[in-house]
């Protein structure tokens, strides 16, 4: 364990250099991030401007709703995201060898070598408009409160790295797997739409196939309200159950993997 | 050789293009039924998300019913299918970027007229494939799809997409040459892509927004992408409107089709030919 967190450490370090050696490059995924973020805040204040609740969610409850998916998915983006995201391109050109060849678990190479330092900044971003709704609220959120917040949004990160392992792990069979990374992008906006607007069968698929509707919705509630949603223990054993079998499929897969001649 | 080959011979040859664009894609057949696949997800968000909005507003948001939303989103799922480019944009500056477009520059093929034939055989299959599913969902949903006033509607309503396909490929396609300048373009792309779907339409319809905002997105070449064809769809505009509308659109992409000329040929001037 201490091996893989000075490892850890170490290609963190390493990255921050790289990232440094792409300074332009580096500034403008920032501007993206906020670009995006601004899009989602955009839509809140228009359909606001309409509308007086979504769903029981008021106008500063869904900024804290868009806000908290925001940071979930950009302490994703800090650790997982760029791993995740090439995987398909490594399986296809067989550059996947040199992770089996480390002396390391092939799954930790896999989902953590790079690391994106830039998206710090946007988990800070995050937690801006997060603390903003809160005041805007006028909460005064207690210690639990924060500490659950927290925690959940922890696991909301964990979630979002189970399934996006699940879903790349298919580029074992698909050659040419962008199509998966396109509907990740695609399932991550299920996360900030509040839970109770869903209805039936797409709430149980996306609460409990795809938990998408668990990630942001939970944690903005403990803030926001001081509610602890029914099912919310529920969700951290999702949470393992989705890593387990995230695991057990990696290496289900990895049997599959054939290599590729240079 | 000669500049008076015959008009149709040139066109063969780019109808070559398309065929191998056809093969090219259902060789990967399974990442394109992925993305058609996942692509159905936005629609149930919206779907959800619409639904809850519109009842927060008594049955209407800002001049829309839940009905007209959703065909709405409907719509523009089906725009995205028919006329959105896909990994053009990266493969463009890919083949920049590995100096692939060395054999363009060798032979008597145009880059972009290659490039917008390969745009149209993806396009094509694309609809031919997606066509039973979307239509699918459009029959599941049909209490809540509203069909064009009528055939003249309709016939208008085609013509804005296949210039909303143009367009959209253009900027595809210009933001797409940034790789002749930078090594890394999908920051610079996702900038632009934020701008095409905030002020194209592709969020929430463009009329939601205050008039003073709308007002200036209309000069912008964004909303001739996704929100002109499908306003054009939901009867939005006066025919005035209309007319304005397609003076725009066919305006932008003469503008974007001159801009992508000029970047193109400011970036032959630097290009290296990496590799071989």
């Amino acid at each position: 364990m201490r091996r893989y967190l000075r490892l850890a450490f170490a290609l963190f370090r390493y990255s921050l250099a790289r990232e440094m050696m792409f300074k332009a490059n580096f500034l403008l995924w920032i501007v993206v991030e906020i670009a995006w973020l601004g899009l989602q805040l955009a839509l809140v204040e228009v359909i606001f401007a309409h509308v007086t609740e979504v769903a029981g969610w008021t106008k500063y409850e869904m900024v804290m709703l868009v806000g908290t998916s925001h940071l979930v998915q950009q302490i994703f983006q800090v650790a997982f995201l760029v791993n995740l995201i090439e995987f398909p391109e490594n399986v296809r050109t067989g550059k996947l060898d040199f992770a089996l060849l480390q002396p390391a678990s092939p799954q930790f190479l896999v989902s953590i070598r790079k690391y994106d330092p830039g998206s710090v900044v946007n988990c800070a971003i995050g937690v801006a408009f997060v603390a903003w709704a809160a005041w805007k609220l006028g909460l005064r959120p207690a210690p639990w409160q924060l500490g659950l917040y927290a925690l959940m949004v922890l696991n909301g990160v964990f979630l979002h790295y189970a399934l996006m392992l699940m879903i790349v792990t298919l580029a074992f069979w698909i050659v040419r797997a962008q199509g998966l990374v396109y509907g990740y992008y695609n399932l991550f906006n299920i996360a900030r739409m509040p839970r109770e607007a869903f209805r039936g069968a797409a709430k149980v698929l996306f609460t409990w196939v795809l938990p998408m509707l668990v990630v942001a919705n939970f944690p903005a509630q403990v803030l926001a309200r001081g509610v602890i949603g029914s099912g919310a223990t529920w969700i951290f054993l999702l949470t393992l159950a989705f890593l387990a079998l995230a695991r057990v499929w990696f290496r289900f897969g990895l049997r599959f993997y054939t290599s590729a001649s240079s | 050789m000669s500049l008076s080959r015959s008009a149709p011979l040139r066109l063969a040859k780019y109808l070559r293009v398309m065929a191998i664009g056809f093969q090219n894609t259902l060789v990967y057949r399974w990442n394109f039924l992925l993305r058609v696949g996942f692509s159905f997800i936005p629609l149930m968000g919206a779907f959800f998300f619409w639904g809850a909005a519109a009842k927060g507003g008594g049955g209407e948001i800002g001049g829309y019913s839940f009905n007209a939303m959703i065909s709405y989103f409907l719509g523009l799922m089906l725009l995205d299918l028919l006329a959105s480019p896909t990994e053009d944009d990266y493969q463009i500056a890919a083949e920049i970027r590995d100096g692939l477009i060395n054999q363009f520059l060798m032979k008597p093929v145009d880059y972009l007229a290659y490039r917008f034939s390969l745009f149209w055989s993806y396009r094509a299959i694309y609809a031919a494939t997606t066509l039973v599913p979307v239509l699918a969902a459009i029959w599941y949903l049909r209490a809540y799809f509203t069909m064009p006033e009528s055939w003249g509607v309709a016939w208008l309503c085609l013509v804005a997409v296949l210039l909303s396909a143009t367009l959209q490929f253009l900027i595809a396609f210009t933001s797409a040459l940034l790789a002749f300048w930078v090594l890394e373009v999908s920051a610079p792309i996702f900038i632009i892509y934020s701008f095409e779907f905030l002020a194209g339409g592709h969020v929430f319809p463009l009329d939601l927004f205050p008039p003073w905002a709308y007002r200036l997105i209309m000069l912008t070449p964004f909303p001739y992408e996704y929100w002109f064809p499908l306003g054009i769809f939901l009867g939005r505009f006066s025919p005035d409107e209309v007319a304005r509308g397609f003076a725009m659109q066919a305006a932008w992409c003469l503008g974007v089709w001159l801009l992508a000329r000029w970047v193109w040929a400011r970036g032959i001037r630097r290009y290296t030919a990496v590799g071989g």
